[in-house]
């Protein structure tokens, strides 16, 4: 387990399965995701889920993090 | 558990070279096994495997690439079939239910449609499959000939695995340095601390020399001594009491009402021409750390961001298409074509119009990247040095050089520091600070002999104790600020640990995955090769390097060299073709795309015979769907090489493998199964025409003794059928002679009189080789029609040793082959023979 701050992060290893299809892997990451028990693995995997593009991806992450980091950092 | 389709069947009408006005060339494919469409040139076979890729992809894939002067979309609908084109495509998958898609074609090739089985059938067909599902020619050349990185690609791609790409790709995206301190001003907000710090560091300092100036001698900032300060010389000076040491304390009224009006002027211009002093004496410490160090600096990194540009065209092409060309839909949009003007016809022989926007773009992106670094550190430097806040006090407008440039709208010229010259602008305006210093302290002095000592001194304290009040309020403006930028960067620094972890853990897992698929795809690549190529002295070899997802592909063992070489460099276009194919079908074979087929279009064409039918059987035995080889693939091939007929025509009567033949004139294409009869039909036309019947002859015989050996199913050697030499009628009549004086010896068949014998052979042997030998030679020899067709009659008269006229009321089917030399009759006929 990684302290960082007030969240932990749990040292996974995403355990790929060659024999599963494509579809199956990426829940094994987003399960892998889910399981870390802080703020930003909600935000990635919304993130994720809601950008087709890198550039999405990134524009998505700016807004969402920066929100975060913000409320945060007022109190 | 993914479903798997299967290609059912395709409907085909007015689409490429398939006009077939009103009825529709219609193909039921082997959704289990292979199926295999044999047509010559112009017989209609590329318009099937491009009809089968447009009603899934809903584009012409090899148009991508094809210069617009070339290209006309018109041509994807038949041009001389009136109304739309049309296709119809039936998908079965593992547990039999069947999706029918129906789709139009209207006369600029744009895909429309009808009902379908499915809600969403453009949905559905973007799920089955990708380009990698379509292997031809042009496309499979390609493997080999790419870069390493790219190869990695094709192997996420073609195993099912792209979107893992995109992913690392989103991860790399927003875990660049570069861009969480563009998102979220990383750098801009470490300067600021270390700025604030420094500024907070300086006010202090002023605040102590100044202290001492009005003789309260003191070396250290202690902020609550020097409230308590404040508060006991207002306390003092107008008996004032304030709860609180804010801006809301007036020190310019205080002094005014103290003094009464009688020095008033005097000491506001005193008061105005202290506090410019001390304004000046700031910015001339400031100015003099603006150092030709930090000028070389900003130059350095103003022709980092220029280096990506080559022309200044480049950065005016580049700031218009970066917009336009988000919204550019590759797919859809010509690759040629001005994406804001719709010109068409851009671009040259070696790149379309869209590559080499899209490296313009890419290039002024870079530019931006780094050019936004550079005018950031520009912006840092000049307000730091406060070099903007000395023009606004002291320069008239058009001498304000540092608002002027910054002012200015467009981007800083490669050559501005070369133009430029800030090292003399700063000096020049540290000799004008320095010469208004002693103006200042000049006229000061001329201003205190107006004005009593006393007086005087209250003003200088009074003025001390504002600098102080307003600078202790400022300090705690920068220390809130200070706050909130220390708790923002150490929670960005959790988000940056965590984003790394996962993005580094994923690129560990994703190569963990992609070594075992590279190593998988290594062994099959090994074996199709040896299968493809025969027992060549030549391993390929594919290695994932250990970080990224880049395959080289290379020879382990090139005949006697054992070191590793490039394979690309060395082999030789069929090796090469050979080694490309092993890996697009090792690769394939590992797919978990929804869509469980592979249609390849013309891949035998660049191997000679022997190779040609090698890669056939490894298609049948290790590629295609079969009983026994439960995880192969549909396999939909088609082929316009000749040598290959007999063995398609062999392999349709396996129960995995149908095989057509294509027959086609102007308007119509159509399916025959192929049969030696065809070939006679054929042959008799030619020789009514007058046309030249060539070698067809040897064929015709050749395929009677093929066909011999099918229906009878005699055990000859299968080598022997599918190799192809001129000798082959001899050598198959041979073994055909054999087969039957083996089983003739051991009693093996039933009523041998029936049979040729010795004598048959060797006469039907003698006089066809002499009418043959013409042809297998290539020398045309004027027989008349009488004789040519006698040559027919003969090859047929030996066919009928193997047959027997079926009329019998059960079947009545006249002429047909014996069911095999033990058992002659067929199946419920009740003939006596």
């Amino acid at each position: 387990m990684l302290e960082i701050g007030e969240v932990t992060l749990k040292i996974l290893i995403m355990e790929f399965d060659k024999n599963k299809d494509e579809a199956k892997n990426i829940q094994i990451l987003k399960s892998e995701i889910k399981k870390i028990k802080n703020p930003y693995s909600k935000i990635l995997l919304d993130a994720l889920d809601e950008s087709n593009s890198p550039d999405e991806f990134r524009v998505s992450i700016k807004e969402k993090i920066h929100n975060y980091i913000d409320s945060k950092s007022q109190k | 558990m993914t479903q798997k389709y299967y290609i059912k069947s395709i409907s085909i009408e007015g689409f490429r070279g398939i006009n077939n006005q009103g009825n529709p060339l219609i193909i039921d494919f082997q959704s289990d096994g292979v199926t295999s469409l044999f047509g010559e040139n112009g017989k209609g076979k590329s318009s099937i495997f491009e009809a089968i890729i447009f009603s899934i992809l809903g584009r012409i894939v090899r148009f991508d690439n094809y210069h617009g002067d070339i290209k006309d979309k018109k041509t994807i609908k038949n041009i001389f079939h009136s109304g739309a084109g049309n296709i119809k495509i039936d998908f079965i998958d593992g547990d039999s239910n069947i999706v029918k898609i129906d789709i139009d074609i209207d006369s600029n090739g744009v895909r429309t449609f009808n009902t379908c089985s499915v809600t969403n059938p453009e949905k559905f067909l973007e799920s089955l499959s990708s380009d990698l599902n379509f292997l031809d020619y042009n496309s499979f050349e390609k493997i080999i000939l790419q870069s390493s990185e790219d190869t990695g690609k094709l192997f996420s791609n073609l195993v099912g695995f792209g979107n893992f790409i995109h992913i690392k790709e989103k991860f790399d995206k927003i875990s660049r340095t570069q861009n969480i301190n563009t998102d979220f001003g990383k750098a801009t907000k470490e300067n600021s601390l270390r700025d604030n710090n420094k500024r907070i560091s300086d006010i202090k300092l002023e605040i102590i020399r100044r202290i001492n100036e009005i003789g309260n001698s003191t070396s250290n900032y202690d902020e609550n001594k020097l409230l308590n300060d404040v508060k006991k010389f207002l306390k003092e000076q107008y008996s004032l009491k304030p709860k609180k040491i804010d801006a809301s304390i007036d020190f310019d009224k205080l002094i005014k009402l103290k003094i009464g009006e009688k020095y008033e002027e005097n000491v506001e211009e005193l008061n105005r021409q202290q506090e410019l002093l001390s304004q000046l004496l700031l910015l001339q410490s400031e100015l003099k750390k603006f150092s030709p160090q930090v000028i070389l600096t900003l130059k350095r990194k103003l022709k980092t961001a220029h280096n990506h540009l080559s022309s200044t065209d480049d950065l005016i092409l580049g700031k218009l298409f970066d917009i336009a060309i988000q919204s550019y839909i590759i797919t859809e949009t010509d690759k040629n074509a001005c994406v804001l003007c719709d010109t068409k016809e851009l671009g040259n022989s070696t790149n379309t119009f869209y590559d080499q926007l899209t490296h313009k773009v890419e290039n002024y992106k870079k530019f931006k990247e780094k050019y936004s670094l550079f005018l950031n550190e520009f912006y840092q430097q000049v307000n730091t040095f406060k070099v903007l806040d000395f023009e606004n006090k002291f320069l008239i407008e058009e001498d304000r050089f540092f608002s002027m440039i910054l002012k200015k709208e467009g981007f800083f010229e490669k050559d501005f520091f070369e133009k430029n010259n800030i090292k003399e602008t700063i000096s020049k305006y540290k000799i004008i600070i320095s010469t208004k210093i002693k103006k200042i302290k000049k006229t000061i002095k001329e201003l205190k002999t107006f004005i009593p000592p006393k007086v005087s001194d209250l003003v200088e304290t009074n003025n001390v104790y504002k600098f102080v009040t307003h600078s202790i309020i400022d300090i705690k403006k920068l220390i809130d600020e200070n706050n909130y930028n220390t708790k923002y960067l150490a929670e960005l620094e959790n988000w940056i640990r965590f984003i790394n972890e996962i993005k580094e853990d994923y690129e560990k897992s994703y190569n963990v995955l992609m070594d075992e698929i590279a190593s998988m795809i290594d062994s099959d690549t090994k074996l199709f090769f040896k299968e493809i190529m025969g027992n060549v002295d030549i391993t390929p070899k594919l290695k994932k390097e250990n970080k990224g997802q880049r395959v080289n592909i290379l020879l382990e063992k090139f005949h006697n060299n054992t070191t590793d070489i490039k394979a690309a460099s060395i082999l030789s276009e069929s090796y090469r073709n050979a080694l490309s194919l092993s890996i697009y079908f090792a690769a394939a074979l590992k797919s978990k795309n929804p869509g469980n087929f592979i249609v390849v279009d013309d891949i035998t064409s660049s191997f000679d015979s022997g190779h040609q039918l090698y890669l056939v059987d490894l298609i049948k035995t290790k590629i295609g769907l079969n009983p026994k080889n439960k995880k192969g693939k549909q396999i939909i091939l088609l082929t316009h090489d000749g040598l290959l007929k007999k063995v398609l025509n062999e392999n349709n009567s396996l129960k995995y493998w149908k095989n057509y033949n294509l027959n086609s004139n102007k308007d119509y294409v159509s399916l025959k199964p192929f049969k030696s009869e065809d070939l006679k039909l054929i042959i008799q036309n030619k020789i009514l025409s007058n046309e030249y019947v060539g070698s067809d002859f040897r064929m015709y015989y050749e395929f009677v003794l093929l066909e011999i050996i099918e229906k009878l199913n005699l055990e000859v050697p299968f080598t022997l059928i599918n190799s192809n030499d001129n000798k082959m009628v001899g050598k198959l009549s041979s073994a055909i002679f054999d087969i039957i004086e083996l089983k003739r010896t051991a009693r093996k068949i039933q009523r041998i009189s029936r049979l040729p014998n010795k004598s048959d052979f060797k006469l039907s042997t003698q006089l066809l080789s002499n009418n043959l030998s013409h042809w297998a030679g290539g020398r045309e020899v004027s027989l008349s029609t009488a004789v040519l067709n006698k040559i027919i009659d003969d090859i047929d008269n030996f066919k009928k040793f193997f047959q027997y006229n079926c009329t019998c009321p059960a079947k009545n089917v006249g002429w047909v082959y014996y069911k095999s030399l033990s058992s002659f009759k067929q199946n419920g006929c009740n003939c006596s023979i």
